[in-house]
């Protein structure tokens, strides 16, 4: 199966895109209640004209048992859900993007008169599809022919912020333990304040002189809580028995959200022991 | 309304601000099982060149991403026949294209929650396989369907 694999792979990594598809930026829109209005910058990368929709709906990440990411969506949310999905426009809605052409696409919103300040959330959904419904292959009389077409969405967090919007993160429970070759965490975060946390979860796993044997680096994106599972590759030779320290800072930073655009809020930290028989 | 129209007029015609990162999401290749024989279950693996269905996305590097395929249990053909199709547990293989990227396998059916860390890779490759079970009275003719992929950013 590898080695198929890696024909396979290196046979079609350097093609360039060819199919229907759309290049979405930013990845994260945020936008305030004083202008009221954010864009979207779409491009068709590839050789055939893309058709695309745009659409919005309420959800928010979260994490499942196991610790892997999903999103909670709610179809119909009640008055208390801090939902903008209802009144976010996009202009235009629909359109065909020749190869090679970009369209920039604005995000209006028309907020309730007597909106709360607080932050409010949608997600964006880009879809994209070809012009045309191929069906590969020839058929004659005789014979049957099967063919399926491909079709792409990009679901894009939206943040709409109005008035005094702070946020935090709160660490909890940290578990860490050594899974084969790997550290693995399972931190329990809660976010504080009116505004989700936006930022950066790092951790380092040092042994008894202070070297450091594993570390990670991921972004974070906690609307209320979450339980994610992150993993670190050890050292190959692994872990000898002995005692070792977990460090654990979440910080409201992000690398790829413009600085202005994350909510500022003090570090939090955790450290743990972690012994090895 | 007037005020509203003139908004969002200006808003078109208004500069756009820095892109910062970005996200793209695109189908490279259908999934082509081709001509097939009558009364035959046909299969494409994932690890088919030629004829496996291929997506690409780019993501922010360090990002968790989720995968949501939306398959089709049959195909529509001639005179409103349909054609079965399945998917394995083994149909979908993800790539990362940073060095020393493994290819994983995944189920690609619903409800499989679907994750990919992007560590240090910018992209990944989906390739898609799956097996069609041609009845032995199948009508003659093109059978076609389409498959969704959502990718959704934290």
């Amino acid at each position: 199966m590898t080695r198929p694999l890696v024909a396979l792979l290196l046979a079609v990594l350097p093609a360039p895109l060819l199919a229907q598809g759309v290049l979405v930026a930013p990845h994260a829109i945020i936008i305030d209640h004083r202008t009221r209005s954010g864009s979207l910058s779409l491009y068709n990368p590839g050789s055939e004209p893309s058709e695309v929709t745009l659409s919005t709906f309420y959800g928010y990440p979260v994490t499942d048992s196991a610790g892997d990411f999903e999103l909670r969506t709610v179809d119909a949310p009640d008055s208390t859900a801090p939902s903008a999905a209802g009144w976010i426009e996009a202009f235009p809605k629909r359109m065909v993007l020749a190869p090679k052409e970009r369209q920039t696409v604005r995000l209006l919103a028309r907020p309730p008169a007597n909106l709360a300040d607080g932050e409010y959330w949608a997600r964006v959904v880009v879809s994209a599809k070809g012009g045309t419904v191929p069906v590969s292959g020839l058929a004659d009389s005789s014979g049957v022919s099967v063919g399926l077409s491909l079709e792409v969405r990009t679901v894009l967090p939206l943040q709409y912020r109005k008035g005094r919007v702070s946020t935090g993160v709160q660490l909890h429970e940290v578990a860490a333990a050594v899974e084969h070759d790997s550290l693995a965490l399972r931190p329990h975060l809660t976010r504080v304040g009116n505004g989700a946390y936006l930022g950066t979860l790092r951790a380092v796993l040092r042994d008894s002189t202070g070297r450091t044997l594993a570390s990670l680096s991921t972004p974070l994106a906690v609307y209320y809580e979450m339980s994610p599972r992150l993993t670190a590759p050890l050292p190959t030779a692994g872990l000898p028995p002995g005692v070792y320290q977990v460090q654990i800072e979440a910080a409201a930073e992000r690398e790829d959200i413009a600085p202005e655009l994350v909510l500022a809020s003090p570090p939090a930290r955790s450290t743990l022991v972690v012994r090895l028989p | 309304m007037r005020i509203w129209t003139l908004v969002a007029c200006g808003a078109l015609l208004g500069p756009v601000g820095p892109a910062a990162a970005q996200v793209s999401v695109a189908g490279i290749r259908d999934l082509a099982f081709g001509p097939v024989i009558i009364g035959i279950p046909s299969t494409v693996a994932p690890s088919d060149a030629v004829r496996s269905g291929q997506y690409r996305f780019t993501a922010p590097a360090g990002s968790r991403v989720r995968i949501d395929f939306d398959l089709p249990s049959q195909l529509n053909g001639p005179a409103s026949a349909k054609l079965p199709i399945k998917f394995g547990k083994t149909d979908a293989v993800i790539v990362g294209n940073a060095p020393g990227s493994v290819p994983t396998a995944l189920d690609p059916n619903p409800k499989a929650n679907l994750k990919f860390d992007m560590g240090t890779s910018t992209a990944a490759n989906i390739f898609l396989g799956g097996t069609v079970t041609p009845a032995g009275n199948q009508a003659p003719g093109s059978y076609v369907a389409t498959v969704v992929l959502t990718v959704t950013i934290q």
